[in-house]
């Protein structure tokens, strides 16, 4: 955990005014006395007096300093799933009884202890510490709304509100799990750890061939010369890096989202699948970069590898924000394809319209490898109205179709399913990649 | 409108802490029996006084609560024939019952569990005003028995000094605390 860092510096020091409790206190007590006086009612006298002694009681005990709050919050930038804590420290409020803090309810953000509300006892320091952890449960970036403190004086009597600042609070995907046995050819860096199908310095034994000038002596094979007539060396496969680019559909989010402990929408496993494939190719050295179009704001990381650069693509996928507007969607469908001819094209989309599939053909058609994740959830079609659900039917027909479509022009779509999801495109790949070529 | 005010309600209840359905059910439990001493038997009354009650019970911080005391008073003003019977002890714990349920839920968020010390400050209270309701009646029962003439300006004199006595000590010791 970072160092708290300070979201409000003292919120304004706000008078103590009497509550309702307190008018209602007066109002008897003042009542019943003069009724029973004026009218020589004792029982009015025997209802006044306590009322009376309330008022007293808590006018003597009235606060009289201005309370202050300043908040504090452990950590702004969150994995999903993570919590942090929020701390208050209340100061001048001697007199006051109690400090209670309520939270506004922000989506997708728990509060702990009591779902945002904390009531704590304030001693005769005037000092008190408010602490409540909070828990992100979706990706994305988003603003805590003030809390608001409210110190009381005794009888609940006298109050004043306090309120903190907003808080921006950044919540980082938490990558699905994502392994892909595979391997990966036709690479065009420099380094990594995916193999070229060319022969060249690497890690991975190809074959053996006969000692030619410039080879270096620990290449020689010394058992395998030592049974022949001269030296030989053993060829590797060169070990190269690949790029693989993103380009996520976030024109729309269908589905419920619960957050990482629910259902996930289209847009959740769109963001989780690219933060974990994202995650797996650069730990093997690969360069990545994530293009977006439907957004409000055109999403662009450029090719990079590391792990200030993996930092980096998780926060960019925070901005994801769907645009909802076909016009947005058509002008992103003008600016140019963002991907280069050696890069592995991997496209995230719900496939509702037909707007990813006709990018993914086009891709397909400049000759780059292309496949497209399915990210629509299974439960979209759940809706209590039965209009919605028929509509529901009749598009996911037209959509199979389409899918039939595009697999026929040789763009494989396969459903998002964690491990293993890129395997089998990924091999057939390699098995294309190395079958024998016909050169004219 | 009222649907959605309803849907709120319910939603904010759901998340109640069980201390604070004691807290409702007192001040529901004491509006109950405000309005039996008080001899409220119109039906129109009795639905005032319950649904005031009702409204302060869910919105400690409204004035709701002042509301369903004044129409008790006024009623036992009305009704009550002898003001020196031991029914007059009980609607004043009642009052006080009522209106110090109202003052912690109005204090507290509606999810949370007391504290300890809170609690424990808060039910020697409701004991202490008790305790000084029983005692301004037992002044009164002397005042009106032995025929003083002025018992109700004696008594609230009486009541008044010891409370202004017990006053100046509670805020001496608040000064020397401090």
């Amino acid at each position: 955990m970072t160092e708290p860092r300070p979201v409000d510096e003292a919120g304004d020091a706000a008078p103590w005014r009497p509550t309702a409790a307190h008018l209602r206190a007066v109002a008897v007590a003042f009542g019943t006395l003069i009724v029973g006086l004026l009218f020589g009612r004792p029982d009015m006298v025997v209802v006044g007096v306590p009322f009376a002694w309330i008022v007293l009681w808590s006018t003597i005990d009235r606060p009289r300093g201005h309370a202050a709050a300043s908040a504090r919050i452990g950590n702004t930038v969150l994995r999903e799933g993570d919590a942090t804590a929020w701390r208050c420290r209340v100061e001048g409020a001697a007199g006051a009884e109690v400090v209670a803090a309520r939270t506004t309810p922000t989506a997708w953000v728990e509060w702990w202890p009591h779902g945002g509300a904390d009531a704590v006892f304030v001693d005769s320091t005037g000092t008190v510490d408010v602490e409540m952890r909070m828990r992100s449960t979706r990706w994305g970036r988003r603003t805590i709304d003030p809390v608001r403190l409210t110190a009381a004086s005794s009888f609940g009597a006298f109050q004043t509100l306090l309120t903190t600042g907003h808080v921006g609070l950044v919540t980082l995907p938490l990558p699905a799990s994502f392994d892909a046995d595979a391997p990966m050819r036709t690479t065009d860096g420099l380094v990594g750890l995916a193999r070229s199908s060319h022969a060249g310095e690497g890690s991975e034994f190809s074959s053996l061939r006969p000692f030619a000038i410039g080879d270096r002596i620990r290449r020689i094979n010394w058992p395998r010369s030592l049974r022949s007539d001269g030296l030989q060396v053993n060829a590797t496969w060169a070990d190269r890096d690949t790029h693989v680019a993103f380009i996520a559909d976030a024109a729309d989010d269908f589905g419920r989202s619960d957050g990482i402990d629910g259902a996930a929408s289209s847009l959740d496993t769109t963001v989780r699948a690219i933060s974990a494939i994202a995650e797996h190719h650069i730990a093997r050295g690969d360069r990545v970069s994530v293009r977006s179009f439907g957004t409000v704001t055109q999403l662009t990381v450029p090719p990079g590898t590391g792990q200030m650069h993996l930092r980096r693509v998780l926060d960019a996928l925070t901005r994801l924000r769907p645009a909802n507007d076909g016009l947005t969607i058509r002008r992103a469908g003008r600016r140019p394809l963002p991907v280069t001819g050696a890069a592995l094209t991997v496209m995230l989309s719900p496939l509702v319209t037909r707007d990813a599939l006709d990018r993914a053909v086009e891709l397909g058609r400049h000759g780059l490898r292309v496949v497209v994740i399915d990210t629509l959830p299974q439960q979209v079609t759940a809706d209590g109205d039965a209009f919605t659900r028929l509509a529901w039917r009749i598009r996911l027909l037209d959509r199979r179709r389409e899918i039939r479509r595009v697999q026929q022009a040789g763009i494989p779509v396969v459903r998002w399913r964690g491990p293993g999801s890129l395997d089998q495109f990924l091999r057939d790949a390699a098995r294309r990649a190395s079958a024998p070529r016909l050169r004219t | 409108m009222i649907e959605r005010l309803v849907g709120e309600l319910w939603a904010e209840m759901r998340t109640a802490s069980p201390e604070r359905w004691v807290l409702v059910a007192a001040a529901i439990g004491s509006a109950i029996v405000l309005a039996a001493l008080a001899r409220v038997d119109h039906p129109l009354v009795l639905a005032c006084v319950m649904g005031f009650a009702a409204i302060a019970a869910l919105q400690p911080a409204s004035n709701a609560g002042l509301a369903t005391m004044a129409i008790v008073l006024a009623r036992w003003l009305a009704t009550a024939d002898d003001a020196t019977t031991p029914d007059t002890a009980a609607l004043a714990i009642g009052l006080i019952t009522f209106h110090l349920s109202l003052a912690v839920m109005a204090t507290v968020p509606q999810a949370i569990t007391l504290d300890p010390r809170l609690r424990r400050r808060w039910l020697l209270r409701l004991a202490g005003l008790a305790g000084i309701a029983m005692t301004t009646w037992v002044l009164v029962e002397v005042f009106t028995r032995r025929a003083l003439g002025t018992s109700t300006a004696l008594a609230t004199a009486a009541v008044l000094a010891i409370a202004a006595g017990a006053g100046a000590v509670r805020a001496s010791l608040s000064r020397s605390t401090r």
